[in-house]
């Protein structure tokens, strides 16, 4: 009954909707891999730099925003890191988690306070918002736009962690934090570095999330933060390639279930029930590494 | 420094505790004057903000011309006090006991039949009638003898609904309602059985609260091929619903109700939202009430002298500076309908007012003359249907029987 073109539709919303849960999901994977801290604030730096580009845009125009709301949320997300992680570095593990709790409320009650607690139209960027017709199908820049430049951002992001000093230094942070310290790694500049990239993506991901949908919200953070940390589960949080498979997955399967009208509601379901199957049967997920007690 | 800051904290903490202890109760205060208190119950954050705003500012005019009221003699303030409710069903009930705690003599709210179902039956508990302002489904009111409501409903907003749509040549419509907003659900239900009544199809899909993605909804609805679609959504998703419709080259004719009377929504979907019509409660183009001519006129004095109303009405960039939203004339006429009551029943006491409420008549108002039936809905036949066009909302029709 339904054609090719409608197939194409719904796995064309599914890719764009994965890759933006896989651009967030990067943040969670990669503050988890070396801090082993779930970084609960994660989706309303999103959800922040968001506004940044309502209220940014707003003087310089959209193109000239970019860059600056980029650095905006970079700056954001490493204050947060030295204002609410840092001090808690020898803390227990669930102390740095209910700071990071503590940190996402605070973010979208500050939003909630500082915009009024109203959606905001987001800027269009003109490039982004034009569409594509080809025969029957309509199809958005932004729907092609998202997941290239994601598998690009995911390709450098590889390379750069295998191949360049900081990326090995990160590594070797992830694998042991002690003794990488010993070896004489400036720990607290690899985490650091690690924030920044993990916001910088979410900046990324906000600009494309919101040019998409046209508005943020105050509380627009939590629902995709979720999604994404379940992204990073599934696929084995700490691996980067397994973050970016597992949000892919996640879209296409939600964007399917989405599509079919007697189970359409069960899509949240569907995600959150995949996360305790997950921890259920495979808790390291699809890529991660199996963790062997230290002695 | 730790044990520094720690007793910084401390203090706020403290000091947070002590100012929660300030508020006085329903009929005295510091100088001594007499006071009564009116509890908004309405949403300022979440998906609905904007009309719980726009509802605010009716009820803050009709408080800046009304603002005492002679009570056995003695000369009373009224004083209003607030409750946020978050646009969510299970944030509502404690902000109804705030106001309760507050000893508010009767509420005003809210926006959003949700959260007015959610807080109905702790006013009734506490005998504090609640004046419905917006609040569209049949359940705020029926069951609960505290509760009364200034709007029409939605068995009566969705059957006018249906049979404009027949007239503009719908045969199978899709109904789009959101999971779990009493709203969306009980309106689309009414929609959809009119359009059945009228010999047209009808297929309803539900999506889940604060989704933002309706590419899929919108790929269904291209492939089945409906030529209508309604959509009794908050003001929030609205501009995603239209924007992704457009975009996705679904060019059907697209309704719905009294929510989408909200600037925000034209300038957001801009172009792609002309010929979208929905119903809602008042025009204000319409000369043949003298009380809404005269509203209009004070009311956009009002909103230009402060810059903070001018925001809440939408904002100068949406027209907030000379539209009026019909949300905000039902929140004039509650506060007009509680004054009224309270002014017959000549005491501060919720029985007492709920008592003066179930026979009141006040004939004149913004909305028409008010009456309550037997559930405590106002007796109501009008429904204006608007529409926008390149980011205005225009009058387009008028129902009244």
């Amino acid at each position: 009954m339904h054609g090719f073109s409608y197939i194409l539709d719904i796995l064309l919303s599914g890719i764009t909707v994965g890759s933006l849960y896989a651009l967030i999901a990067i943040g969670y994977t990669m503050v988890y891999g070396i801090l082993r801290l779930i970084n609960f604030a994660h989706g309303d730096i999103f959800m922040m730099a968001g506004f940044f580009m309502v209220y940014v845009s707003a003087t310089t125009g959209p193109l000239l925003a970019i860059p600056i709301v980029l650095v905006l949320t970079v700056l954001l997300g490493v204050l947060i890191e030295k204002a609410a992680y840092k001090p808690l570095r020898s803390a227990p593990r669930m102390s740095v988690m209910i700071s990071a709790i503590g940190v996402s409320y605070l973010l979208q009650n500050l939003a909630t306070y500082l915009t009024g607690g109203l959606a905001k139209a987001y800027p269009e960027i003109p490039f982004l918002k034009s569409t594509l017709s080809i025969g029957s199908l309509n199809v958005k820049m932004i729907t092609i736009v998202t997941p290239i430049l994601t598998l690009l951002l995911v390709a450098g992001l590889v390379i750069f962690i295998n191949k360049t000093k900081i990326g090995i230094a990160m590594r070797a942070v992830s694998k042991d934090f002690e003794t990488a310290r010993l070896m004489g790694i400036q720990v607290n500049s690899v985490i650091s570095v690690t924030f920044v990239i993990g916001s910088l993506l979410a900046g990324v991901g906000s600009i494309l999330y919101f040019t998409n949908y046209g508005q943020v919200s105050p509380m627009i953070g939590a629902m995709p933060g979720l999604k994404a940390f379940v992204a990073a589960v599934f696929g084995g949080i700490g691996s980067i390639p397994g973050a970016v498979l597992g949000a892919f997955i996640i879209g296409i399967c939600e964007s399917f279930i989405k599509s079919n009208d007697a189970i359409a509601i069960f899509s949240n379901a569907f995600t959150f029930a995949l996360l305790i199957v997950v921890l259920l049967f495979k808790p390291t997920g699809m890529f991660g590494e199996a963790q062997s007690e230290k002695v | 420094m730790k044990k520094i800051l720690a007793i910084v904290l401390c203090a706020c903490m403290l000091c947070a505790l002590f100012a929660g202890c300030g508020s006085t109760g329903a009929v005295s205060s510091d100088s001594g004057e007499k006071v009564i208190s009116i509890g908004v119950f309405e949403p300022t954050s979440g998906q609905n903000a904007a009309g719980g705003k726009k509802e605010i500012l009716g009820i803050e005019y009709a408080h800046s011309l009304y603002p005492t009221i002679n009570i056995n003699g003695e000369e009373y303030k009224i004083e209003l006090v607030y409750a946020d409710n978050a646009s969510d069903s299970t944030k509502a009930p404690s902000a109804a006991q705030l106001l309760i705690s507050k000893n508010v003599s009767v509420v005003l709210g809210t926006y959003g039949s949700s959260c007015a179902i959610a807080g109905g039956e702790y006013f009734a508990k506490a005998k504090i009638p609640a004046i419905g302002t917006s609040c569209t489904n049949p359940q705020v009111t029926a069951g609960n003898d505290y509760y009364f409501r200034i709007s029409y409903i939605d068995p009566f907003q969705g059957a006018v609904m249906a049979s404009y749509a027949l007239s503009q040549g719908c045969k199978n419509t899709v109904v789009i309602v959101e999971a779990g907003d009493d709203y969306s659900a009980g309106f689309g239900n009414y929609f959809a059985q009119a359009m059945i009544d009228g010999g047209a199809a009808c297929t309803t899909v539900t999506f889940q609260m604060g989704e933002t993605d309706f590419s899929t909804i919108m790929a269904n609805i291209k492939s089945e091929g409906y030529d209508g679609i309604f959509a009794p959504v908050s003001i929030e998703t609205a501009p995603l619903i239209i924007n992704q419709a457009r975009e996705a080259g679904v060019e059907c004719q697209i309704m719905a109700g009294d929510t989408w009377d909200d600037s925000s929504i034209a300038s957001r979907a801009g172009a792609n939202a002309n010929g979208v019509f929905f119903s809602c409660f008042f025009d204000q183009t319409d000369e043949s009430n003298a009380a809404g001519v005269e509203f209009v006129k004070g009311f956009l004095e009002w909103v230009n002298a402060d810059p903070a109303r001018l925001e809440n009405n939408g904002g100068k960039d949406n027209g907030g500076d000379k539209n009026i939203s019909s949300v905000t004339p039902c929140g004039y006429d509650a506060y007009m309908a509680a004054y009224k009551a309270i002014e017959k029943a000549q005491s501060t006491k919720g029985e007492d007012i709920r008592n003066a409420l179930v026979d009141l008549e006040v004939p004149g108002l913004v909305t028409g003359d008010l009456k309550f039936d037997e559930n405590g809905d106002a007796i109501k036949n009008y429904v204006a249907i608007k529409t926008f066009q390149d980011g205005e909302i225009i009058f387009s029709d008028a129902y009244t029987g």
